[in-house]
Formats: C-alpha cells, sequence, structure tokens
C-alpha cells in the first residue's frame, strides 16, 4: 500500500508512515489527554485513519496537516468520552496596578541557555507543567509551543478564532511561568 | 515612537514572543523593556515559558508502546483486505 509524492522521493508507503508519524501523534495525543494508556488508544486509531487513506494524500504536507486535526479530534473525542476531567488550575495573575505599572517584585530566574538541552529532571518538571494546565489552555500550548503550529492553524482545528487562540496561548504561558518560576527563581542575594 | 505602559507591555507579548507583533509594536516592546527592569525579567521568564515547550520537541516514543501499535494497526489492515472467508461447513 503506497501512494506517491510530488516533493519527496521515497513512496509514503503504511510502514513508513506509521514509523515515522506515530511517535508525533502519541506525545501530542500523550500531553492533550496527560494519560499514556489514552494516548495510545488514540495513536492506534489515527495510524488505522491514515493507513486506509494513504492513497488520497500528495505529499507529506498534506498528511502533516491532517494528521494534527485528526490527532486533535480523536484526542478530543476520547476526552469527552471519559468525561471526568476536572481543572486544576484557577487564573494566571498578571498584576497590574491603575495607573499601569506592574504590581510587585519580578525575580531573575537562572534559565538555561538557547538551544541548550534540559536534563532529565527539568524535562519531567515541565511535562507536569503542561499536564496541569486547564485542558482548554493546554491544547493551545501543546499545539502552539510544543508542535510549533501557526496561532491560524490552531483555530482551524480547534474551530476557535484566531483571537481566542492568542488569549488561551498568553495564558497558558502565563501559567507554564508561575508554575516554573519556584524552581528556575534565583535565590535572593 | 509613544511609549507603553507595563500593562500594554503586557498585552503585546504573546504576539511579540510568538514573533506575530508589527515591527513598530515590537520596538515599543523592546524599548519599554530597556527602561523598565521588572518587565525586562518578565518578558525573559516568559519567553522562557514558551520556549520549553520547544524544548520537548521531538521526543520519542517507548519502543514497546510503538510495537503494540504497529502490530494492531497491521493486523486489522490485513482482516480488512483480506476479510476471514465464510466457513463452508457453517
Amino acid at each position: 500500500m503506497q501512494a506517491s509524492t510530488e516533493s519527496d522521493e521515497q513512496p509514503l508507503t503504511a510502514e513508513r508512515v506509521v514509523r515515522e508519524h506515530a511517535p508525533r501523534v502519541y506525545n501530542l495525543a500523550r500531553r492533550m489527554l496527560g494519560n499514556e494508556s489514552d494516548a495510545e488508544d488514540v495513536t492506534q486509531d489515527v495510524m488505522l485513519q491514515v493507513v486506509r487513506k494513504l492513497d488520497t494524500f500528495r505529499g507529506e504536507a498534506a498528511l502533516s496537516t491532517w494528521l494534527h486535526r485528526v490527532t486533535v479530534n480523536a484526542a478530543l473525542a476520547h476526552r469527552r468520552k471519559r468525561a471526568n476531567h476536572h481543572e486544576q488550575m484557577t487564573e494566571p495573575l498578571d498584576d497590574f496596578s491603575q495607573d499601569g505599572r506592574r504590581n510587585g517584585p519580578v525575580r531573575r530566574w537562572a534559565v538555561p541557555p538557547e538551544q541548550q538541552a534540559l536534563d532529565r529532571e527539568k524535562r519531567a518538571l515541565i511535562e507536569k507543567a503542561i499536564a496541569r494546565l486547564p485542558e482548554a489552555y493546554r491544547d493551545v500550548y501543546v499545539l502552539a509551543d510544543v508542535q510549533g503550529l501557526a496561532n491560524a492553524d490552531i483555530a482551524g482545528i480547534l474551530n476557535l478564532s484566531v483571537p481566542a487562540v492568542k488569549s488561551r496561548l498568553h495564558r497558558a504561558r502565563l501559567l507554564m511561568r508561575d508554575q516554573l518560576a519556584p524552581h528556575f527563581e534565583e535565590s535572593m542575594p | 515612537m509613544k511609549p507603553i505602559s507595563c500593562q500594554e507591555m503586557g498585552e503585546l507579548l504573546c504576539d511579540y514572543v510568538s514573533g506575530e507583533l508589527a515591527p513598530e509594536q515590537a520596538q515599543q516592546v523592546e524599548q519599554h523593556a530597556r527602561i523598565c527592569p521588572p518587565c525586562a525579567i518578565f518578558l525573559e521568564t516568559y519567553r522562557f515559558a514558551a520556549r520549553v515547550g520547544q524544548l520537548l520537541r521531538g521526543d520519542e516514543m517507548p519502543t514497546e508502546v510503538y510495537a503494540r501499535i504497529e502490530t494492531a494497526v497491521f493486523r486489522c489492515i490485513r482482516i480488512e483486505l483480506n476479510p476471514p472467508r465464510p466457513n463452508d461447513d457453517g
């Protein structure tokens, strides 16, 4: 089972698609659902769909866009089926006084340099912070800041307006910042 | 260029970090950060909160999970392509 591609010499075979795309689908689903077992179910479902439709794709770009949409839809459907989700966090606080000045002190962080890989402990910390985001914010953060999708694409996938995507992404980043602060703030002199 | 307040900078942060601000607005953010140390630190830490997501890209999946998915998918496909024949005796 294979489809021809315009931009890629290698044929788009079922084996290649599963090998190259299953990890990304699995990690997107795992972060959206916060659960490895559910992510496995979603990945299997999405991979089956893609293999069945393989003949209809014209190249990697079309496949990649389609995979994001189908994975998000499958994860959202899985979440609705569970229907036992609970929001754990309050709204993020970005506090300003009446004259528009920032309230309270802001402490420096000891952050690793750009491009430096994170150690296992820090990665676990960040994964935990993502898992604790409210679902509406987590979905947008994962698609924007982990997967690297443009806001307009996320709006299309989640059926939201672009301003709504930006609003959720801002709140997600504020919440991520709040959660990471205790672990990265430099100690007071 | 019109200076902006801390709050106005806060409202532009998301688009600034996403690289979606118009050049003039981006300059307003940068100008404010130069004269306001708390906002400069906030910008740096907010940018890090976005950047850590990028650092997780390219994750692998557990080998045993991949093996289970691969096996299940191709088993289903094989059955769909070659459905079992009805039992002649039945």
